[in-house]
């Protein structure tokens, strides 16, 4: 518990999580509070804001109701948010691993190719692989944890390298334990702090980049995104520049929430490790 | 003999962590004008607190107490009289020399520069008379090819030839006072010998005072005019060095000198047939 | 001199590793991309099931995959990238013709970032934990969670539509006529926003780099040694702790310039800037996965060449770089 308390020390980190927390709250209520499919059309067309009590924010372009389109592109947002962080980390972790204990050769090639994956620029990868894949959810998750692997694969083998001249490898070896079990068993689970010390950033660098592809129009067509809500104002940005902003501001602010909140758990583990 | 300086009563604490430690707990001593004064004591004993109490180099966060006063000579041709007592500059009245000369040296910046700097500060003068000044000054330390040192970056010198540069840069205005805070103690042996030379001829040269902060006493012994021993903030025995080193009074004096093996001590371990 | 040397013989080798793993894994892509250059070809053009195989032939797609990469990778050394779909011209040329205009525009939204940002870090980093620290960290915070592009139409909304100071977009006045000096000016206000957008999102990047490598300079001892030459306080700002904390901002800039080229997709879409961007972004529209592919190409050849021109000036920065090597 005092984990928590050192967590919640900074105002900053407060806000973060208020903010996520709110951000969630929205995501899990947009099924209950907006019923239906929230691309159907709810009224007028442009019709603005703080006007209509039923419609909150107004419509957009086709008559939506912005209010229930923005509850779900959180639902888009956190989903893939969460999703592509996993999987970078999940496949960041599991190559710097790899590349850090064996060492040698496989490490060589492995580095090259995490150097390769990071000298495209991953925007343009995820859009290569969306565009030739498909756009749909998990092609677009797919798609950002090609390009954020890279990170937590390097900070990995950066750890595994000074963890497995430890004691405690030596004796798993000698006992005869295969390298392979080693590395999954002994070596990662003590390599993973730092990593996930990264993982608010990718989350975060990942909405982005989600929101990105939606405005571009690759997004999943299925689903709510708030990129897709401001390329869809963008049309109409002279009459009824809100269409663009609001989405934009839940954005930035749930971005920042992530950033904060992000932040908020350094301190706690930094003060931690500045007192023992 | 004037006194250059007198401490009365200095208590410092330091907090850490929102606990609070005491350092000094409430020292006396005065220093005579051109003596050399050596502060001696352990780890813990507050000599390096004492040594930056006196430049005023203590951090914000620590807590002062008592009285440092100062009687600074009048400068040489000011064209006012101070109406009061003034205060010491540092660099300009006191010349400090750190222990780790890895670290007082700024890594990106070349050896000239940083000792021109200190003479541009404090003496007006404009970049070449300053560098000119930093060549004499590096010639006056002892160290070869000053034209080539004033070019050369402090990693490219050893750990001896850095804190040459570290003495030439804390004499470069010409200071009236002299704290070496273990100036030797991360040197090898030989080295220490030389740079405790150096510092002899120099104060001498300069008519400097001087003090020396360190925690060997047989070293000091070779340098100091006077001894104060410190011992967990308090200051346990002051004198002259002869007396100090024949005649302890204090028990903790005597059990610092019996720790000191010197040369011509007895043989501890009789080595007939063993080998080590 | 010899330092440069080393570096270079040392990055050339492995950068055409990378190259050749980003080349297979492109050429990957294209192999997965459903249709070949001759279904694409067929849909503009038309033709029957006997063209088709005739061309297949010609073009050499009916080769073993082995092979096709052989003639892929023997393409490209002559620097030929292919033909692109929608445009019906050779990739090389449209690209050659985009490519300046981003480097206009990566270039000064670095410069803006770079400049900006890190005077900014410095200024805040100055007084650890002041008012303007504090207003500062938060502030970049907030503009880095920025989208790029969403900055992007608010600067138009505000600048453009609301107050007219600046153009919507492009990169010029259409068929003005302008030429010298009237038409450089012409195109840096059209480019006004376009930088604007793009650089203060990584302006936070560097703001907030800068002041916590100023934090962390200010821990170093070398800066009580020099509060202790009495040193004033601005020489010791500026002249050694910012001069250290530049240091890992300058490496930085090489890791940050893929970073920029996928932002200048978006922005350049946003503020239709004819560029390498919107090109990519065109290539998707048109579903001309060669000419994508080509970009990608291009751009990590870009990343690499600029990465490297990044490390030399980071050598020429800090003296202790290579130096073990070089007196060896």
């Amino acid at each position: 518990m005092s984990r928590l308390r050192r967590f919640f020390r900074t105002p900053e980190a407060i806000a973060g999580a208020l903010i996520l927390a709110l951000l969630v709250a929205m995501a899990l209520a947009a099924p209950l509070l907006f019923p239906g499919d929230p691309q159907a059309i709810a009224g007028p067309a442009l019709r603005p804001p703080f006007q209509d009590w039923s419609l909150p924010l107004g419509t957009d372009r086709l008559g939506r109701d912005v209010l229930a389109e923005l509850f779900h592109g959180a639902r888009t947002s956190l989903a893939v948010g969460l999703a592509a962080a996993a999987a970078a980390l999940l496949i960041g972790a599991v190559v710097g691993t790899l590349a850090g204990f064996a060492g040698g050769l496989i490490d060589e090639v492995l580095m090259r190719i995490t150097d390769a994956f990071q000298t495209v620029p991953s925007f343009l990868l995820a859009l290569a692989f969306v565009s030739i894949v498909g756009p749909s959810l998990g092609v677009v998750v797919a798609a950002i944890a090609l390009g954020a692997w890279t990170g937590p694969a390097r900070v990995a083998r950066a750890e595994v390298l000074s963890i497995r001249e430890r004691d405690y490898v030596a004796g798993a070896r000698v006992i005869g334990m295969h390298p392979l079990e080693i590395a999954f068993r002994e070596v990662l689970p003590n390599a993973l702090p730092p990593v996930l010390a990264l993982s608010s950033v990718i989350v975060a660098a990942a909405i982005l980049t989600e929101a990105a592809l939606s405005f571009l129009g690759l997004g999943d067509p299925n689903r709510v995104t708030w990129g897709g809500m401001i390329a869809e104002g963008r049309t109409v940005l002279r009459t009824a520049p809100f269409l663009s902003i609001v989405p934009g501001v839940a954005l930035v602010l749930t971005v920042l929430g992530v950033y904060l909140a992000g932040e908020g758990v350094v301190e706690g583990t930094a003060v931690r490790r500045s007192l023992s | 003999m004037t006194a250059l300086l007198s401490i009365r009563g200095l208590r410092v604490a330091y907090r850490r962590d929102g606990v609070e430690v005491a350092a000094l707990k409430g020292v006396s001593l005065e220093v005579d004008a051109g003596e050399r004064l050596a502060i001696i004591g352990e780890s813990g004993s507050g000599k390096s607190t004492l040594a930056l109490a006196v430049a005023g180099l203590l951090p914000g966060s620590a807590r002062i107490a008592g009285e440092i006063e100062w009687r600074l000579p009048a400068d040489a041709g000011a064209r006012r009289q101070p109406s009061h007592p003034r205060a010491p500059i540092l660099g300009r009245d006191i010349g400090f020399v750190f222990q780790d000369p890895s670290s007082s040296l700024d890594p990106v910046m070349s050896i000239g520069k940083q000792i021109a700097e200190v003479a541009r500060t404090h003496l007006g003068l404009g970049w070449r008379d300053a560098y000119a000044r930093a060549k004499t000054l590096l010639e006056r330390v002892r160290l070869p090819n000053p034209d080539a040192t004033l070019r050369a970056y402090p990693h490219q010198l050893s750990g001896g030839q850095k804190q040459r540069v570290a003495i030439a840069a804390a004499i470069a205005a010409g200071p009236g006072l002299l704290i070496a805070d273990e100036a030797t103690s991360a040197l090898d042996t030989i080295v220490q010998a030389e740079i405790v030379t150096l510092i002899r001829q120099l104060v001498a040269e300069d008519g400097m005072t001087l003090l020396f902060i360190s925690h060997d006493i047989a070293l000091a012994a070779t340098l100091a005019d006077r001894i104060a021993v410190l011992r967990h903030g308090e200051l346990v025995e002051l004198g002259e060095t002869r007396q100090i080193i024949e005649t302890p009074r204090h028990a903790y004096t005597s059990s610092l000198l019996d720790a000191y093996l010197g040369l011509d001590a007895a043989p501890l371990l009789d080595h007939q047939g063993a080998r080590a | 001199m010899t330092r440069a040397l080393i570096l270079i013989r040392r990055r050339l080798v492995g950068s055409i590793f990378v190259l050749l793993i980003v080349i297979i894994g492109s050429f990957l892509l294209l192999e997965a991309a459903p249709g070949d250059a001759v279904d694409a070809y067929i849909v503009s053009t038309g033709g029957d099931a006997g063209m088709i195989e005739l061309l297949r032939h010609r073009w050499g797609l009916d080769q073993s995959e082995l092979t096709r990469l052989a003639n892929y990778l023997w393409a490209l050394l002559h620097l030929d990238l292919g033909q692109s779909v929608t445009f019906s011209r050779p990739i090389r040329e449209i690209i050659l013709e985009r490519l300046p205009t981003t480097l206009i525009l990566m270039g000064s939204a670095t410069a803006l970032s770079f400049g900006l940002g890190s005077a900014l870090g410095i200024y805040a980093g100055a007084r650890p934990g002041s008012f303007r620290d504090r207003f500062l960290s938060i502030g970049s915070l907030a503009l880095y969670a920025v989208p790029g592009f969403w900055l992007g139409l608010v600067l138009i909304v505000v600048f453009a539509v609301d107050l007219r100071w600046l153009p919507i977009g492009g990169i010029e006045s259409i068929a003005s006529g302008k030429t010298g000096l009237s038409r450089v000016a012409d195109i840096a206000i059209h480019l006004v926003l376009p930088v604007s957008a793009l650089g203060f999102i990584y302006l936070a990047l560097y703001l907030r780099m800068m002041r916590a490598g100023m934090a962390e300079a200010w821990r170093q001892d070398f800066v009580l040694a020099a509060r202790a030459r009495g040193l004033s306080r601005r020489r010791i700002v500026l002249a050694h702790v910012a001069r250290n904390a530049l240091l890992p901002l300058v490496t930085m800039l090489g890791l940050q310039s893929a970073q920029m080229l996928g932002g200048s997709v978006v922005i350049e879409s946003v503020f239709a800037v004819p560029g390498l961007g919107r090109l990519a972004q065109e290539a998707v529209a048109g579903r001309d996965t060669p000419l994508l592919l080509g970009i990608i190409l291009t751009s990590a050849v870009l990343v690499i060449v600029i990465n490297f021109l990044v490390d030399l000036a980071y050598a020429f920065l800090d003296p202790r770089v290579g130096a073990s090597e070089a007196t060896a």
